[in-house]
């Protein structure tokens, strides 16, 4: 239609239907363009919240995997620190410790130590891979005064600068820690004490490049990184202070930017409430860097305080997708067609309305032609909208029957329009949500950021994506993830919000109940310590990890590429058989899954036990198997414990099949279902007959109700023990002791029953029991531990006077039994540590009386536990009979000595009276000799002194005559002269005088004649006669006058006394012992005056006393009880015998029966006193 | 002249036993390269494998023979080899009765002694030693201070032995004859036991202290950190080389040439780095030269 169609139909007649018709057609177009505007509004917001959907899931799939490798990243990073730890705890490593403190040497002996702890790190990094580099980059085996004791450096692309011990002194309780060498790298540093933490004696140190860290966990599955200098796609590992690029680096200028800023995200993320997303380590933050299409994700590393950041141009990872809905599409391009069409329809025909109005007229019959095609065209507008309200309906049900709930706010966050899902939801109606908020909607309490989020969404102009859990009325909580977007005008004004939430609770759950899995799948993979593997099976591509190559000594990459052959290639030849025996099985369907206990061959040699497990996973159409999944589990110890519990078992079965014991296994039931050989044998059954037999058959049968009441309780665990006797099959009665214990037989509830055969036991007791109890001897048996009595026989009762229950349960001590405890301390030690044999000690009885017993003693084991069994013999009688003994023999000792004592005293005396003997007669024999002589000399001078005196008498006569002659001259005088010269006249007078003195020579002579010969034995018969004993001591006087004339002068003082009955020449002898001791003691003095010696007799009653006193040194008061003793003298060495007083007192004492005394007054000298009876004799 | 006498006799004795006996072609004609060896350390292991065992085994494949192992003890290596029975007599060697031949070389670590060249020809050494005292923890013994001068550093450790047990083995290199260890007052103690117990049998309290080679001391180090102490040296340096009849010198210098092409290419060096790798810490020198 063109304008000059339709200005020609514009007529007159149809200027009054003009307008009309007009205004009937904008009235509709303007509802209708209305509706339209609001549906395509709704689907663009629906389309745009879709995309809205995408981009974050996109962001969230983003933040999952960096979460993911910052998981890793951490357990890696805990398991280098365990490994680390390890290698402290080592024996290699403490030892270089020890040995140093030993003090080996380094030239001898440390060194190789300390290249053992090197190799010993070589060993470690050599085992434990990080991809193809070393697993630390360096360690270091530091002493606590930071002297390296042991260092490795590996030298690789991603070499570190070793740390200095000073640089690291600080750290030693901070690791790890990621530090920054000298060339400006990142590394982990690891550092852990060696030896008490408390009290180290070293530190181990290593460390490791972060750039190992990101090219084995980073490298793979990230972009490929920037082409453009301004793109960014970066990762950075760090702490607050250190922040290193991991991954593609990004240029210069922005990098100073990004490093500048990334200890400020992990800060934000941590300090902030607000977080984007549910896992609470997980942080999002936009617009980080300058560009505000920069997204930073901050992942903490869980345990550390380490952060993983990726910043990212949003762009990178999301993107526009097309308007996507078909509908939509259709829609849309109707209604721009709809809208053009209208758009041009009413600009025209308002022109032409115009032109019309001023040439009604002329257009009439144009203008009918006008209607008629108008008429058409209103027809198809009302059938377009027809289309399009059903086109609405559709939508409207569409949106009715979404699952989330949609729902329109106006700008003071009222609702005005939701679906049946939220009406649903919110058990209500659309019409009464109209005009009101969230809290009478939902009718609980609601958090304030709900209101708050609607003010955000109207504040920031743009789409917001929320998650909160909402309580239900039914307290039920759901999880809700909302985006609201505003809504605006075609003018521009905000009308509102449209809001679509849907229930994420499910998905929440799910993805909590996986997270967990995950985690409990983790766990147990760590604690089982589980090697995968994944079988492509038509290509053999097999795919394993780590841990199912180190279970046989290999590391990962050692076997690339590796296929199902590699496999195979390990397995033990024996094996293989049954592997794939068991494998086809599983590919038939006959078994639910594969397991086999197989061999694989260890890197060292020697066959490692693995538990091959696995389950075929995909299947083909045609049945056949694609994919097969499954573990190795190094199950070599199971495998060793089984082969010890095999040998245990055999062990168990010889233990069974030897011992002496009876035993029985039971079922719940009490039927027997095994039997040892020695039960067989006891009781004379065979192991088949047991079988059939219950064991209470095995008791006598009138016990059979008692011991099915023991069995019962045996068999409820109320009891363990049976003492009742079995009877064998010949019905002999065996007394045994059985004890019971629950456990399995053959994977089912058994009794397990061993029957001490207790009949040499018994009669061992019995004879026991008769010999204590009859035993003559005291016997107490007494618990080792407690050494209280526990039992006491008749004899021990009987002899010590105590009643049985006195004693039992009290110990010796209590009784005070033993007289002299410490004796029994010594035996109780003795009869603890071994047995005790014959010790004599005293025993007190009750009444306090003490008996003498010989104790033994023995450990024994009694009713299970140790007792002393003592005997005691009662050897009272005997240690009496030894003492009285002992006491005769010390008598007779006594006696012995005495009477040896008075032999030799006898013999003594024999030899003195020997020697007197000898010397009386020498002096007899003498005094003999020279008597005669003196007698003729005696009688000659006598008739000699007559002669001269006539000579004289003449001589005188002649020299009268001479004289006168001379006077008269008839003699010279020459005789005169003669006579003068020789003094004739002295001779003359002076021969009277020689005579007489000679004459009283030869009286003395014949005085000390008479007296040798008295002195001596020539007289003496051995009779005693009487005697005067005044004259004894003069005639000793007269002898000994040698010894004391010079030195001494003699006092006599005689008494009157009368003559006595004795032997005068042994009393004689006693006064010259006197008289010569007194003289010598007063010669020695060899003093200048004269020594007196007095003599004094007296008579006192009945008896003489002769007291010979001296002036001389005396006698000391300690030896003066000596002085009579045989050879006891004072005098130098050959100068006495010792015997003379000895001698003297036995004359005196024994023979005479008198008294000899001997004192030294205090004035001096010494004092000997004899005292005789006057009729002595006997 | 006594080594020239013993030589002599030695010469007599097999020369009295031509057809047991034999050099290189004479082995070559046989096809058969018996090695006779004890299990000792880290030489022999009893099992086919040790550094002496690969060597032996490498030469044979080198002479184009087939490898034979034979195992022997320490008492009778040396009459296995020679067809005589010897023994150590106040430094010089005895020769006994005739014993059948066993083997043609002799490759166990056998340390070359001035005895042991009076009875058999010794290859070049193949690796070095010296015998040290080791002790344990437990006992009073303590390392000594080392002086720099070895001379001076074994009169230290024989200074403190006195009243010392001392387990040796005689025989081999930790003979206590050999090192005059009852001179020093210490009380010898005779092991009877396998040569590689002897450590073990230290550890068992069987004597205060022992002897061993450098190469054992380093297995106990390492077997037992902590427990065994390394007190000092009682040997100078010593050397262990592969024994020979002395009547097969083209078989001596056959593998004399074989070593020395094994040590140029580095193959021994890799044999001695496997079995043992601390060695280096001690006689680096002894390989580069």
């Amino acid at each position: 239609m063109t304008r000059a169609d339709l200005a020609g139909h514009h007529s007159p007649e149809g200027q009054g239907q003009g307008p009309l018709f007009f205004r009937s057609r904008k009235w509709f177009a303007l509802p209708a363009t209305l509706l339209l505007a609001g549906i395509l509004g709704f689907l663009v917001s629906n389309n745009y919240l879709s995309q809205k959907k995408i981009e974050n899931n996109t962001l969230s799939r983003v933040l999952t995997s960096l979460s993911g490798r910052a998981n890793i990243i951490a357990y890696f990073i805990l398991e280098r620190q365990n490994d680390l730890r390890e290698l402290a705890a080592g024996s290699v490593v403490n030892a270089y410790f020890t040995n140093k403190e030993l003090r080996m040497s380094e030239t001898y002996g440390l060194q190789a130590t300390r290249n053992l702890v090197k190799r010993h790190f070589q060993n470690l990094n050599d085992s434990l891979r990080l991809g193809n580099q070393s697993l630390f980059s360096g360690l270091v085996l530091y002493s606590v005064s930071g002297e390296s004791i042991a260092a490795l450096q590996q030298t690789s692309s991603f070499s570190i600068d070793p740390p200095a011990w000073q640089d690291i002194q600080d750290s030693l309780s901070l690791s790890p820690e990621i530090r920054r060498d000298s060339r400006n790298r990142g590394y982990l540093l690891f550092t852990t004490p060696v030896g008490n933490p408390h009290r180290p004696v070293g530190y181990m140190v290593g460390w490791l490049a972060l750039d190992a860290i990101a090219d084995y966990f980073l490298k793979q599955n990230l972009p490929a990184g920037s082409a453009q200098p301004e793109d960014i796609d970066t990762i950075l590992l760090g702490s607050d202070e250190q922040w290193f690029f991991l991954h593609q680096p990004p240029a210069p200028h922005l990098a100073e930017k990004i490093l500048a800023q990334a200890g400020s995200f992990s800060r934000q993320t941590r300090d902030s409430d607000t977080r984007d997303f549910s896992n609470a380590q997980l942080y999002m933050t936009e617009n980080v860097i300058d560009d505000k299409s920069t997204v930073a994700f901050t992942v903490n590393l869980p345990g550390r305080k380490m952060w993983l950041t990726r910043i990212v141009k949003r762009d990178a990872i999301v993107t526009s997708h097309p308007l996507y809905h078909p509908l939509l599409l259709v829609l849309l391009s109707s209604t721009v067609l709809v809208f053009f069409f209208l758009a041009v329809q009413f600009n025209t025909k308002a022109r032409i309305l115009a032109v019309k109005l001023s040439e009604t007229s002329q257009r009439r019959q144009e203008s009918e032609k006008m209607n008629a095609a108008l008429t058409i065209e209103v027809q198809q507008r009302q059938e377009m909208q027809t289309a399009l309200d059903a086109e609405k309906t559709r939508l409207q049900s569409l949106i009715a029957a979404m699952p989330d709930l949609i729902f329109f706010k106006d700008t003071q966050s009222n609702y005005q329009v939701c679906n049946k899902t939220f009406d649903d939801f919110c058990n209500t109606s659309s019409s009464a949500i109209v005009q009101k908020k969230d809290p009478k909607i939902l009718k609980k309490p609601v958090p304030e950021c709900f209101s708050e989020h609607d003010e955000n969404v109207f504040l920031e102009g743009k789409t917001m994506e929320y998650e909160h859990w909402v309580e239900m009325a039914n307290h039920s909580f759901v999880l809700l993830e909302t985006k609201k977007s505003p809504f605006y005008a075609p003018d521009g004004e905000l009308l509102g919000l449209i809001g679509v939430s849907r229930d994420r609770t499910k998905q929440k759950m799910l993805e909590i109940d996986l997270q967990e899995n995950r985690e409990r799948l983790h766990l147990v993979m760590k604690a089982t310590n589980m090697g995968l593997w994944d079988w492509n099976i038509p290509t053999g591509e097999l795919v394993i990890n780590e841990r199912w190559a180190n279970i046989i000594g290999h590391t990962k990459q050692e076997f690339y590429p590796i296929n199902i052959q590699t496999w195979y290639d390990a397995v033990h030849p024996e094996d293989k058989e049954l592997s794939q025996a068991l494998l086809t099985k599983h590919f038939a369907g006959e078994s639910a899954y594969y397991s086999c206990e197989l061999r694989m061959r260890h890197r060292k040699g020697h066959w490692v036990w693995v538990l091959d497990t696995g389950q075929v996973v995909d299947w083909s159409e045609d049945g056949t198997p694609l994919r097969m999944s499954g573990t190795h589990t190094d199950i070599s110890e199971r495998k060793s414990i089984e082969k010890r519990l095999r040998e245990s078992e055999m062990n168990f079965r010889s233990l069974f099949e030897t011992i002496g014991d009876m035993i029985f296994v039971t079922d719940s039931q009490g039927n027997i279902i095994y039997s040892n050989p020695a039960a067989q044998e006891k009781l004379g059954y065979s192991g088949e007959e047991f079988v059939k037999k219950q064991v209470v058959d095995l008791y006598a049968s009138a016990q059979r109700v008692e011991e099915h009441s023991l069995l019962s309780a045996m068999f409820k665990e109320e009891r363990q023990n049976c003492p009742l006797p079995l009877v064998s099959r010949k019905g002999e009665v065996i007394p045994v002791e059985t004890r019971v214990w629950p456990g399995n037989w053959d994977g089912a509830e058994a009794l397990f029953g061993v029957c001490k055969d207790l009949t040499a036991e018994q009669e061992a007791k019995q004879r026991f029991e008769l010999l204590f109890r009859n035993n003559p001897a005291l016997m107490v048996l007494s618990s080792a531990e407690t050494r209280t009595i526990v039992d006491i026989n008749n004899v021990f009762l009987q002899i010590l006077g105590f009643a049985s229950h006195e004693v039992i349960g009290k110990t010796a001590e209590e009784l005070n039994l033993f007289a002299e405890p410490e004796k029994i301390a010594v035996a109780q030690h003795l009869l603890a540590t071994d047995h005790l044999t014959n010790v004599e000690t005293r025993i007190r009885c009750k009444n306090g009386e003490l008996i003498d017993g010989m104790f033994s003693g023995e450990v024994i084991n009694s009713q299970g536990s140790k007792h002393f069994l003592t005997v005691m013999i009662n050897i009272t009688a005997l240690k009496n009979a030894e003492r009285q003994l002992r006491i005769a023999n010390e008598t007779l000792e006594q006696r012995v000595m005495d009477r040896t004592k008075t032999i030799e005293e006898m013999r003594g005396r024999m030899v003195i009276q020997d020697k007197m003997a000898a010397v009386g007669q020498l002096a007899a024999g003498v005094a003999h000799e020279i008597n005669n002589p003196i007698n003729f000399v005696t009688t000659n001078f006598a008739v000699l002194k007559d002669y001269l005196a006539d000579m004289i008498e003449m001589i005188d006569s002649y020299r009268l005559f001479i004289k006168t002659q001379c006077s008269t001259g008839t003699l010279n005088t020459s005789l005169l002269d003669q006579e003068n010269e020789i003094r004739l006249d002295y001779i003359i007078n002076d021969i009277p005088d020689l005579f007489e003195e000679s004459q009283r020579g030869f009286t003395r002579i014949e005085t000390i004649i008479r007296s040798m010969r008295g002195f001596s034995y020539v007289d003496r018969k051995g009779e005693f006669v009487s005697y005067d004993l005044n004259a004894g001591i003069e005639d000793t006087l007269i002898i000994t006058g040698n010894n004391y004339k010079y030195t001494c002068d003699i006092c006599r003082d005689f008494g009157s006394i009368p003559e006595i009955l004795c032997q005068p020449e042994l009393l004689k002898q006693v006064f010259l012992n006197l008289i010569v001791n007194s003289a010598s003691a007063i010669t020695s003095q060899k003093r200048e005056d004269q020594g007196l010696i007095t003599v004094r007799t007296r008579h006192e009653d009945t008896q003489i006393v002769c007291e010979f006193i001296d002036d001389g040194p005396g006698i000391p008061l300690e030896i003066q009880s000596r002085v009579f003793e045989p050879f006891f003298t004072t005098k130098q060495p050959g100068e006495g015998t010792g015997l003379g007083l000895s001698i003297s007192y036995d004359i005196i004492v024994e023979k005479h029966k008198g008294e000899f005394t001997v004192n030294c007054p205090a004035s001096g000298g010494t004092v000997f006193v004899i005292k005789l009876p006057v009729q002595a004799k006997a | 002249m006594k080594r020239f006498t013993t030589t002599l006799l030695l010469c007599i004795t097999l020369h009295a036993l031509p057809g047991l006996a034999g050099d290189l072609n004479d082995i070559k004609a046989r096809g058969e390269l018996r090695h006779l060896g004890v299990p000792y350390a880290n030489f022999i292991d009893g099992r086919g494998g040790g550094l002496d065992a690969e060597l032996m085994q490498l030469f044979a494949a080198h002479l184009g023979l087939t490898y034979r192992y034979v195992e022997t003890t320490w008492t009778d290596v040396i009459p296995d080899l020679l067809g005589v029975q010897v023994a150590a007599e106040n430094g010089g060697v005895l020769f006994g009765d005739a014993v059948p031949i066993k083997g043609d070389i002799v490759a166990n670590g056998m340390t070359i002694l001035p005895w042991r060249r009076q009875a058999v020809a010794y290859s070049t050494p193949t690796f070095p030693n010296q015998i040290w005292l080791l002790t344990t923890r437990a006992a009073k013994l303590r390392p000594i201070v080392p002086s720099g001068n070895l001379a001076e550093d074994i009169g230290k450790v024989k200074k403190i032995l006195q009243g010392v047990t001392v387990l040796g083995k005689k025989g081999t290199c930790v003979d206590l004859s050999l090192h005059r260890i009852a001179e020093t007052g210490a009380v010898p103690v005779e092991f009877s036991g396998n040569f590689n117990e002897l450590a073990p049998a230290l550890l068992d309290g069987a004597a205060n202290a022992v002897l061993l080679g450098v190469p054992d001391a380093l297995i106990a180090l390492e077997k037992w950190p902590g427990q065994v102490i390394v007190v000092g040296p009682v040997s100078e340096m010593q050397s262990m080389g592969v024994a020979f009849r002395p009547d097969a010198p083209e078989l001596l210098s056959a593998f004399n040439a074989f070593y020395k092409t094994l040590l140029h290419d580095g193959s021994y060096q890799k044999l001695v780095e496997k079995y043992y790798p601390a060695v280096y810490d001690h006689f680096s020198d002894f390989f580069t030269q």
